[in-house]
């Protein structure tokens, strides 16, 4: 090894060849100090590190050690100057996950922007008026059934229903096949009924004449004959009984509509051009 | 103003004739975890979306249930209610901790921010480790939020209670963790604003057993008058805690304990999105029929701080607490663990969902999307369990007189009460002495009551040379899939104090063509078609009805009976998905599956 002393008295530092090259190391460290002075900043400050250590702590239920805090700061380190060289190179540009996030965080931003002032009660009454179909209890029936169940023994349920029928409307009474619904409904919607027996069921109650046997009606479960005995019609429920389902419509209204004005709004100022469609 | 009918108005029926379906478990923007998610959808939000009407989603997809449902629970976390709706709300510069700081920033970036949020404020729940501020908050100001959050609460669920066509209970979710290990409790009132108003929610604190919810409870009852009851959550994540041989924290069980928690906690939950805790593989190997919707869920408890060895699992399913609860009662005089089953989602969307062709996820970060198959369960949180291992599932069905809340609140007290992953089949069952073939040709309900008891009841009194026999029949839900088959499912102490368990294939489709092979009910076969997710109702058949004699009764010997019904296989919300967003999906995930129903017990007590 050559000590620092023996160089300054060796011949050596006489060469043009050493000069040179010791020229060259100083242009290289001046080129290194201009080019730092434009280099980009990465700051790790102590309420980062703070957070950081905070963190690990959180997860590991102890502080952590100088070398894994070390290690963690290296790789906070590395993680944005990951991020900050997508950035430059356009990584984020063409990203689907990027995008969409951005999305969502200004979607989320125009919303808490926008406040909605409280309704009054004119207005709330006005869009009651507007929108009374929605507020309305459905009809009701009283309904009851004789019932053939598609897995029966014995005689098919379709030819057992049509002399059942024929047997009701001659004023007898039949016995259908036991059923785990019930046979007699006092005041049912046909939503309902749909829900419990199926569309095609709940539309022939709809349609079928008062205080009379019909059928056969098919349902997912068997064949039924039907008789409706009553039918109680629809009716609109009182502003004052539904105030909030109307303001909670009200607002998701008007908060759908700032929404609306917000991405109209985009749409102007930007100019969308779409391949394919006229400009 | 025409005034809402009250519940003594409406009209029951003198024995219940209707099945009511509901969710007991359900979160909405009010319980801090489900905020932290991202969910923005307050309770009124939630009871809108339970009585059919279309809301918007917290990502903005508009939700409408297929059918509406006829009760619903919002089971808020007490611990926080609403508290992080508070940091959320608050004016920045008002947050000195720089923790809240930084949640309360990363909230306001959404879903994604919020779940960072949530995860940190988990971890920081689970190590004790809570800003100063939180976990020790101003007890005169946390108190002044709770009050006006619940306040809040009441008066919104009081307004969509509709005696006769809709019921809203009062209720929350009593957030019990033991390291990690989910012993949970929703807690629901079975009276309205004037007695529930008179307390808040009960805040846990580092207990391992339920007795201070159980404390609460009775001063409440003894308070107001009123009644109130606890359901404990999905068992499966509790790494054998949840129903353990064993007191809470060691030492012999009492019977004094064993007869308060039957009282207390007359049904659990017993399937949901988090998994299905009806039977384990591991527990029951010759049911080849156990293991619905366990994959994933039987590796950790609910935090993932804690792996769960097999010998947990004794303690986290429900067949073997049945099991376990026949045999110390057999040993200290009373059953802690008579318990019947509903299903509910714990969805914490504020949307009750639990059909696979419309199904919202368990959070709003895995509400629908292309990427929420392929999301961990928790996306970037969850190293353990993946997204496509959530089930949507399930509901709980009421045998009640009428829809009040008094009906069916009486109705889960007595344990008539079922559980479906969702599809809503109408199952019931009577067990009695003497019920025969022709029964069925008549009214065999009346008859049930009359000479039987219902799902949830107990034998007593068998006469030398009787067996228990079930009227039992199983209707398909009329908008889905037709029935493979009915069991039973026989749990009893034996002679040498063991306990034992047999499934019984006692009605099912087909049954000339699909005879047993060495005991064994050949599979009904598959007509799902996963190209377009749909299958056919071409196999299976649309009502199953029997009775049904145990052959191996012994009348000395306690026993329990509960009906599984299993529908046809079907695909699951993964192959909904896959064909909606074209995706491609590893071999490994579950793409169809064979839904079901299971009722409460019937249980045999020998005089």
């Amino acid at each position: 090894m050559i000590r620092f002393s023996n160089l300054r008295r060796s011949p050596f530092l006489r060469e043009p060849l050493v000069h040179f090259l010791l020229f060259g190391a100083l242009l290289f460290g001046a080129i290194t100090l201009a080019s730092q002075a434009r280099q980009p900043v990465v700051t790790i400050d102590a309420q980062d590190i703070e957070q950081l250590a905070k963190y690990w702590e959180l997860q590991n239920q102890r502080a952590p050690t100088r070398v894994e805090l070390a290690a963690l700061i290296n790789e906070r380190v590395d993680e944005e100057l990951l991020a900050r060289e997508a950035i430059r190179l356009g990584l984020d540009k063409e990203d689907m996950i990027v995008r969409r996030r951005l999305a969502q965080k200004m979607a989320f931003t125009s919303e808490d922007v926008a406040a909605i002032p409280e309704p009054d009660e004119r207005t709330l009454q006005a869009y009651f008026e507007q929108h009374r179909e929605g507020y309305a209890i459905a009809s009701r029936v009283a309904v009851q059934h004789v019932f053939f169940s598609r897995d029966r023994l014995g005689e098919p349920p379709q030819a057992a229903s049509t002399l059942a029928l024929r047997r009701l409307k001659a004023g007898q009474t039949v016995l259908g096949d036991p059923s785990l619904l019930p046979l007699a409904y006092a005041d049912i919607t046909t939503a309902d009924l749909a829900r419990d027996y199926g569309e095609e069921f709940a539309e022939a109650v709809d349609k079928a004449p008062l205080g009379q046997w019909v059928g056969p009606v098919i349902s997912a479960f068997g064949v039924h004959l039907i008789r409706v005995e009553r039918r109680m019609p629809s009716e609109i429920r009182p502003f004052a009984d539904v105030r909030s389902q109307v303001k909670a419509a009200w607002l998701a209204e008007r908060r759908e509509d700032e929404n609306r004005k917000f991405r109209l709004a985009l749409r102007k100022r930007y100019k969308v051009e779409i391949a394919g469609l006229p400009q | 103003m025409k005034p809402k009918p009250n519940e003594q108005d409406v009209q029951l029926t003198d024995v219940p004739e209707r099945v009511f379906w509901g969710d007991t478990h359900l979160h909405t923007a009010n319980s801090a975890d489900a905020f932290g998610y991202g969910n923005r959808l307050m309770p009124e939000d939630a009871l809108r979306f339970a009585r059919g009407e279309k809301v918007k989603s917290t990502t903005g997809i508009e939700a409408q249930l297929a059918r509406p449902l006829d009760f619903l629970v919002i089971s808020d976390h007490s611990a926080g209610l609403g508290g992080l709706n508070e940091l959320y709300d608050a004016p920045r510069f008002l947050i000195r901790d720089p923790t809240m700081r930084r949640w309360h920033d990363l909230m306001h970036e959404g879903p994604q921010g919020s779940l960072k949020a949530m995860g940190e404020l988990i971890r920081a729940r689970l190590a004790n480790k809570l800003p100063a501020q939180m976990s020790d908050p101003d007890p005169e100001k946390s108190a002044e939020r709770l009050r006006s959050v619940w306040d809040d609460h009441i008066s919104t669920v009081e307004r969509y209670n509709e005696p006769g066509k809709f019921t809203a209970f009062l209720g929350f979710e009593y957030t019990l963790m033991n390291g990690g290990n989910n012993l949970h409790r929703n807690v629901i009132f079975r009276d309205g604003s004037d007695r529930v108003k008179t307390v808040v929610p009960l805040e846990e604190a580092n207990y391992t057993s339920p007795e201070a919810l159980w404390d609460y409870m009775d001063a409440y009852e003894k308070a107001t008058g009123g009644r109130v009851l606890a359901i404990p959550h999905n068992g499966n994540l509790s790494n054998g805690l949840m129903w353990e041989m064993i007191a809470p924290g060691g030492g012999p069980m009492s019977a004094a304990y064993a007869r308060r928690r039957a009282t207390r906690e007359p049904v659990v939950e017993i399937t949901q999105i988090k998994g299905d805790s009806e039977a384990h593989p591991f527990l029951s190997p010759n049911d080849e029929f156990a293991g619905y919707g366990t994959e994933g869920w039987d590796l950790n408890n609910v935090l993932n701080s804690q792996p769960t060895k097999p010998g947990d699992y004794a303690g986290s399913y429900v067949r073997e607490a049945l099991k376990r609860g026949l045999a110390i009662e057999q040993r200290v005089g009373a059953n802690p663990y008579k318990f019947g089953v509903i299903g509910s989602t714990d969805s914490h969307t504020s949307l009750a969902t639990a059909d696979e062709n419309n199904f919202f996820g368990k959070s709003p970060v895995v509400e629908p999307s292309a990427h929420r198959a392929t999301d961990a369960f928790v996306p970037g949180l969850d190293k353990v369990r993946m997204n496509w291992q959530s089930l949507a599932s399930g509901y709980a069905a009421v045998w009640a007189r009428g829809n009040t809340r008094a009906a069916i609140f009486d109705a889960i007290m007595k344990k008539e009460v079922y559980a479906t992953t969702g599809p809503r089949m109408t199952v019931r069952v009577f067990g009695g002495w003497d019920f025969t073939e022709s029964d069925l040709k008549g009214d065999w309900v009346h008859a049930g009551y009359k000479r039987g008891v219902p799902m949830g009841g107990t034998l007593l009194d068998a006469m030398p040379n009787a067996r228990p026999r079930f009227i039992i029949s199983a209707l398909k839900d009329s908008r889905g899939a037709n029935l493979d088959r009915v069991q039973v499912v026989k749990g009893w102490v034996d002679k040498a104090g063991r306990t034992q368990e047999k499934v019984f294939d006692v009605v099912w489709s087909d049954m000339a063509k699909r005879q047993p092979v060495s005991g064994k009910v050949p599979a009904v076969g598959d007509t799902v078609d996963l190209a377009r997710a749909s299958y056919r109702n071409t196999i299976g058949a649309p009502t199953l009805t029997t009775v049904w004699t145990d052959p191996d009764f012994d009348r000395s010997l306690r026993a329990f009976y509960y009906v599984r019904v299993l529908e046809i296989p079907t695909p699951t919300w993964v192959a909904y998905d896959a064909v909606k967003y074209r995706l491609t999906l590893p071999p490994s995930v579950r793409l169809k599956g064979q839904e079901r129903a299971y009722t409460s017990p019937i249980w045999y007590s020998p005089s």
